[in-house]
C-alpha cells in the first residue's frame, strides 16, 4: 500500500523530498539520535513543507509518515555508505573500494574491473598480476557475514587468499576482548584481518551526493 | 614528622616523591560515575573550544560496558577528535599535578582531574593519541596495581604506525573496572546521558560539539522558558518573561600559577609571587528567565564556567543573608506562596570565577562570586515589605524585577500561568514540558501554554443579550450571527450554482477553522485496558454544533485518523448559557463515551469519567488541599490589597479587630520567625499580613467605605443611599471571605457540594478584586 501510494507522486517531487529528508536528517546527526527523538521528527517531517506537504497532496499524513520511516529513512545508513535504493542522496561517509584495497593489501594493490559488490562489500584486487585477493569490509556487528563471504569465495576460487576490514568509528571501537575473538576466528579461517578507522564524519550542512 | 616537603641540611636533601600508590588512592576521592567522565570529556573539550578541529565536528565519543558484561573484559572508551597530543604533552598529562591549561581559562583546572577519574573507574588505563600529520599512535599505559608493586613511575611509550597521516584524536580505554563502577556504569546510561545532557547543555548547543554515548548523541536539556517577548505588567510595570544579561567587569590581571586576581600594572602575584600574569577580560553574562511551568524542585539558576554548568538549579540566589549578621541563616524568599513551586530559571556564565576542584561549587567567598550576586540578585531581600523593614529601598535588580512580576502562580496572563478557566493547570503545563524536551513540533515555542493562560480569562459563556431583547429584526441578527452576508452585498446569486451540501469532513473541517483548541482538556487519554486516544477538543463561539445526523447538540466527538479523536463543544448552547453546565465537564463525558463506545465497554460512562480525571486530568482536582492552595494565595492578595488602606491608620483599624484576634495575629508573626521589632510591624500596619480572616472580615465590615469603590474591592458602596443595598455589597464579600477562609484554613467540611460553594466563591471575590497596585 505504502509503495502504491508513493508511486502515484511524480518522481522528480520523490527524488526532491528524499533529498531534503537526508539534508535533514544529516543536519540533525540521525545516526545518532534516540528512538525518542526519530519518533518526533518523523512527525515533525509529515509537516515539513518540503517533505511531508508534498507526500500528503498524493498520500494521508499517516501512509506519508510511514513511506518516510520505511522507505528513505530505512535507507539511510546505506545511501551514506554509496548504496542502496537512495544512493544518489546519500552524503558519502564510508570509506570507498580503493581506500581499503589499499589499507588491506598496499597501495600497489589494483582492484579488478567489474568485481566491486555490495552485501556485504567485497571487491577482488590483485598485486602486481601475481595472485588475486578477496577483500570484504563492513562493521564488527557484521562479522560473521564477512566470514561467510571470504569462505564462499575461496570455495569457488581456491587458488585466491581474502582479506576481511573491519570498520570502526570514534563512537564504535572494537574492544579488546572482541578483536582478540575475531583475530583467532579469522585465523583459523586463514583470513588476513584488518581494521579501518573512519575519521570522525563531519556534521555536512549540505547534502548530495559527494564521490 | 616534619611537616615540610623538603629539608635542606646543609647540602643533604631528601627526595619526597610519593609512592605510586598515591595515584590508586586518588581513586578514593568521591566522584559520581558521571563526574569521572566529565573530567576526561573537559579535558577534550578545552582542546575544542581553543582550536575546534577544521571541517568536523568536535566530537567526544564515550563506550560503556553493556548491560550483562563481564566485569574483566569490560572497558570504558573515552574518544575524541581533538588535536592529539605529543609525547611531552602526554607524559604531562597522565601525570598527576601537572596541566598544560592556562589555569584559569580552562575547565580542566587542576591536572588532577585525569588521574582521580581514571584511579576511579578502574586499575588500568591506556592512553593513545596522535596528531595530524604524526606517523605514529603513541600510547602508555598505567596499571595501578604494577606499579604500586614495582614502586616504579615509569611506564614504557608503544607506537603504532598510522595508515591515514591525517587521523588525529586522542583515546582513552580503562579496563580493570572497579565492582560498583562497573554496575552503575554497565546499567544508568540513559542517566548518565542525560546528566551529561544537562551539564553541557550550552556547549552542545552553541558550540555545536558532539557528545555520543554508546553511539547515541547526547542531547542537550534545552531551558523551556516563554519566549523572549512576553511580559506581565505589576503596578504599570512591564516585566518581561526574559531578562538579558551581561555585565562587564573592569578587566584584571589572572595568576596563571595560582588564579588569585589583581591590579592592571603588577608585575608578580600578590599571593604567590608568581609572574606568570595575563590580562583578562571578566563577565557576568547571560539571561534569567520565567520557565512555562512551575516545579518543587525543577527551577533555579544554573551557573557555568566556560560552558560547563557547575552549579545545576542553583535557589540560593532566592535567599536573603543579613551581612550586618554574620553568620545569620538565609532566609528563603522564593517560592514561598502555596503551591510553594518555582519557575525562575536562569543561565549565568561567570568564566572568571574560580571553581572546587569537584568543580560543584565556586568559590563563594571571592569578591567576583559576591559582585555576580549583587548584580544578578541586588543587595536587600527580595520581599519588598521585608526589604523596607530591613532598610532597603525596593529590589530592583533582575531577579527582584522577575520576582515581583512572576512569583505569584495565579491562572491566567495577568501572571502568565496556564489555567483551564477554573484553575491553574500545573500539572499540564509540566506534561508540555516533557513533550517540548521530546522534540515535539507543536510544543516548541510556548503558543500552547500562552493559549491556556489566554483562555483562562476569557469570560465564561453568558446568556448572550439576543436571547434576552430580541432586535428589531430578528431575520438580520440571525445573520450577522451566522456570519450571512446581506442580502443586498452578495455576490449576484443566480449565477452561482445552488451551494453543494456540506459534507461531514468539510463541517468538521468547519468547526477546526472556526473553533479555538482548549489546551488544558486536550492531549492524551489512556487507561488500561483501552486504547490510547489523541484528543483535541475546540471550543466553538458563535457557531451552530450539529452532529451526524444533523442535530443540535452542545458536544460532538469524533473519530478521526488513527489515535486522533476531536471533540467539538459549543459553547453558546443553552446547555451552558441557560443551565450553567460546564463545558469542560461535557467534553470530558463525550471524551469516555467515545472511549466506551469504541472498547464495547459495558463501565459506566461516570467510572470512565473518573478514571480520566483520576489519570489525565490531575490539575481539575478539587481536594481541600488543591483548593486550599488556591485560597491562600487570594487572601495574600486580598490583605496585600488592604495594607495600604491600614497603613493610613494602623492602630486604630488594630482596636477594632479585639482581642482574640490580637492574640492570633501576634502568634502567626511569631510562629513565622521573622526579626523585625513586632511594635514596628504593628506600628507600620504590616500587620494585617498575619492577621486572621475573620478579622480581615470584621475591619471590611465595619469600615466599607475605606475598602470599596475601586480601594479593594470594585464594588459601589458609598454611592447608594439606601442603607439597605449599602449592607447587600458589604454582606457578598463579606460571605465569599469566610468561604475562602474556611477554605484556606481547611476548615470547610469536605463535601462536594461545600468544596464547589468554596471553590465558587475564590472566583467570585478574584472577580471582586480591584486591579489595585500594591507594591509586591
Amino acid at each position: 500500500m505504502t509503495r502504491a501510494d508513493s508511486r502515484r507522486v511524480p518522481p522528480e517531487q520523490i527524488d526532491a523530498v528524499v533529498k531534503a529528508l537526508y539534508t535533514e536528517a544529516d543536519r540533525l546527526d540521525w545516526e545518532h539520535l534516540s528512538p525518542q527523538r526519530r519518533t518526533a521528527l518523523y512527525d515533525t517531517w509529515v509537516t515539513d513543507p518540503q517533505i511531508g506537504a508534498v507526500l500528503t497532496e498524493f498520500m494521508s499524513a499517516e501512509t506519508a509518515r510511514s513511506w518516510i520511516k520505511d522507505g528513505p529513512m530505512k535507507e539511510y545508513r546505506r545511501a551514506r555508505q554509496g548504496a542502496g535504493r537512495y544512493a544518489k542522496f546519500g552524503s558519502r561517509q564510508g570509506p570507498t573500494a580503493a581506500q581499503i584495497v589499499a589499507h588491506a593489501l598496499g597501495t600497489e594493490a589494483v582492484i579488478m574491473d567489474g568485481t566491486v559488490g555490495v552485501k556485504p562489500f567485497h571487491c577482488v584486487a590483485t598485486m602486481n598480476g601475481a595472485g588475486s585477493t578477496f577483500v570484504a569490509w563492513g562493521e564488527a556487528r557484521n562479522f560473521r557475514h564477512l566470514v561467510w563471504a571470504a569462505l564462499s569465495h575461496l570455495t569457488d576460487n581456491p587458488t585466491d587468499s581474502a582479506a576481511l576490514v573491519i570498520i570502526e568509528t570514534m563512537a564504535e571501537p572494537t574492544p579488546s576482548a572482541d578483536k582478540a575473538r575475531q583475530e583467532s576466528i579469522a585465523q583459523r579461517c586463514s583470513l588476513a584481518l584488518k581494521y579501518y578507522r573512519v575519521a570522525n564524519e563531519r556534521r555536512p550542512t549540505a547534502a548530495g551526493s559527494e564521490q | 614528622m616534619s611537616s615540610e616537603p623538603r629539608v635542606a641540611v646543609g647540602e643533604e636533601t631528601i627526595d619526597v616523591t610519593p609512592h605510586p600508590r598515591l595515584l590508586a588512592v586518588l581513586g578514593d576521592i568521591e566522584f559520581a560515575p558521571w563526574q569521572c567522565l566529565a573530567e576526561l570529556i573537559d579535558n577534550a573539550f578545552d582542546d575544542f573550544l581553543t582550536a575546534p578541529p577544521d571541517g568536523e565536528t568536535p566530537t567526544v565519543a564515550i563506550s560503556l560496558p553493556a548491560r550483562g558484561s563481564d566485569r574483566r573484559d569490560a572497558q570504558v572508551w573515552i574518544n575524541d577528535n581533538g588535536r592529539g597530543m605529543s609525547l611531552d604533552h602526554l607524559s604531562g598529562a597522565v601525570s598527576a599535578g601537572w596541566t598544560s591549561n592556562a589555569r584559569y581559562g580552562k575547565l580542566g583546572l587542576f591536572g588532577m582531574g585525569f588521574n582521580i577519574a581514571t584511579a576511579r573507574l578502574g586499575n588500568t588505563t591506556t592512553v593513545r593519541t596522535t596528531r595530524a600529520g604524526d606517523p605514529d599512535w603513541i600510547s602508555v599505559t598505567l596499571d595501578l596495581h604494577n606499579m604500586a608493586a614495582n614502586a616504579d613511575f615509569e611506564v614504557p611509550v608503544v607506537r603504532e604506525p598510522k595508515d591515514d597521516l591525517s587521523v588525529h584524536g586522542t583515546e582513552i580505554i580503562i579496563s580493570g573496572l572497579k565492582q560498583e563502577q562497573h554496575e552503575a556504569l554497565s546499567r544508568q546510561q540513559v542517566k548518565i546521558r542525560r546528566v551529561l545532557g544537562d551539564v553541557y547543555s550550552y556547549l552542545l548547543r552553541e558550540k555545536g560539539f558532539s557528545l555520543l554515548v554508546d553511539n547515541t548523541a547526547v542531547q542537550p536539556l534545552l531551558p523551556c522558558v516563554w519566549n523572549h517577548d512576553r511580559a506581565v505588567v505589576v503596578s504599570g510595570e512591564r516585566i518581561p518573561a526574559y531578562i538579558p544579561i551581561d555585565k562587564q567587569l573592569s578587566p584584571l590581571l589572572a595568576c596563571l600559577d595560582c588564579g588569585r586576581w589583581q591590579d592592571l600594572g603588577l608585575t608578580r602575584c600578590e599571593e604567590c609571587g608568581g609572574s606568570n600574569l595575563e590580562e583578562r577580560e571578566r563577565r557576568v553574562t547571560g539571561w534569567l528567565g520565567i520557565q512555562r511551568y512551575s516545579h518543587k524542585t525543577d527551577f533555579g539558576v544554573d551557573f557555568l564556567r566556560n560552558g560547563r554548568k557547575i552549579l545545576v538549579r542553583d535557589l540560593s540566589l532566592f535567599s536573603w543573608a543579613d551581612p550586618n549578621e554574620p553568620g545569620a541563616r538565609p532566609i528563603p524568599e522564593y517560592p514561598i506562596e502555596v503551591p510553594n513551586e518555582g519557575r525562575i530559571v536562569g543561565e549565568i556564565h561567570l568564566d572568571h570565577v574560580r571553581v572546587n576542584y569537584q568543580k560543584n561549587a565556586f568559590e563563594y567567598d571571592t569578591p567576583e562570586w559576591k559582585y555576580a550576586v549583587r548584580v544578578l540578585r541586588g543587595d536587600g531581600p527580595l520581599r519588598p515589605q521585608f526589604a523596607r523593614s530591613m532598610g532597603y529601598d525596593t529590589n530592583e535588580s533582575p531577579i527582584g524585577l522577575l520576582f515581583t512580576g512572576y512569583r505569584r502562580l495565579d491562572p491566567g496572563l495577568r501572571r502568565l500561568v496556564p489555567g483551564d478557566g477554573k484553575t491553574a493547570i500545573h500539572q499540564k503545563a509540566r506534561d508540555w514540558a516533557e513533550l517540548f524536551r521530546k522534540g515535539v513540533a507543536d510544543y516548541q515555542d510556548d503558543t500552547v501554554w500562552y493559549e491556556a493562560a489566554r483562555q483562562h480569562d476569557i469570560p465564561k459563556p453568558t446568556v448572550p443579550p439576543e436571547a434576552t431583547q430580541p432586535s428589531e429584526d430578528p431575520e438580520l441578527d440571525a445573520r450577522t450571527r451566522l456570519d450571512i452576508p446581506e442580502p443586498g452585498e452578495a455576490t449576484p446569486g443566480p449565477i452561482d450554482p445552488p451551494p453543494a451540501r456540506e459534507t461531514e469532513e468539510q463541517k468538521q473541517q468547519r468547526y477546526r477553522t472556526v473553533g479555538q483548541v482548549l489546551p488544558d482538556i486536550s492531549g492524551e487519554y489512556s487507561l488500561p485496558n483501552y486504547s490510547t486516544w489523541n484528543v483535541t477538543v475546540y471550543a466553538l463561539s458563535g457557531t451552530e454544533l450539529l452532529d451526524n445526523n444533523e442535530q443540535h447538540v452542545p458536544v460532538y466527538a469524533q473519530g478521526q485518523r488513527g489515535p486522533e479523536v476531536h471533540v467539538f463543544v459549543d459553547l453558546e448552547h443553552p446547555l451552558f448559557t441557560e443551565f450553567g453546565s460546564d463545558p469542560r465537564e461535557h467534553a470530558v463525558l463525550s471524551i469516555a463515551e467515545y472511549m466506551r463506545e469504541r472498547r464495547g465497554s459495558s463501565a459506566a460512562v461516570s467510572s470512565i469519567v473518573a478514571e480520566l480525571k483520576d489519570r489525565c486530568l490531575p490539575d481539575q482536582r478539587v481536594t481541600p488541599s488543591a483548593l486550599a492552595a488556591i485560597a491562600h494565595s487570594l487572601l495574600a492578595r486580598v490583605r496585600d490589597a488592604m495594607r495600604p488602606v491600614i497603613a493610613g491608620n494602623a492602630e486604630g483599624f488594630w482596636s477594632l479587630i479585639g482581642a482574640d484576634d490580637h492574640a492570633a495575629t501576634e502568634q502567626t508573626y511569631a510562629s513565622e520567625g521573622l526579626d523585625r521589632a513586632w511594635d514596628d510591624v504593628r506600628a507600620a500596619g504590616d500587620w494585617i499580613s498575619y492577621a486572621p480572616v475573620t478579622s480581615v472580615a470584621r475591619l471590611i465590615g465595619q469600615r466599607p467605605g475605606d475598602f470599596f469603590d475601586g480601594k479593594v474591592f470594585r464594588a459601589s458602596y458609598a454611592a447608594f443611599q439606601d442603607s439597605h443595598a449599602r449592607s447587600l455589597a458589604v454582606s457578598r464579600i463579606v460571605g465569599y471571605l469566610n468561604d475562602v477562609g474556611l477554605l484556606a484554613e481547611r476548615r470547610a467540611r469536605p463535601r462536594p457540594d461545600d468544596l464547589n460553594r468554596a471553590r465558587l466563591s475564590c472566583r467570585l471575590l478574584d472577580d471582586e478584586l480591584a486591579e489595585v497596585s500594591t507594591d509586591e
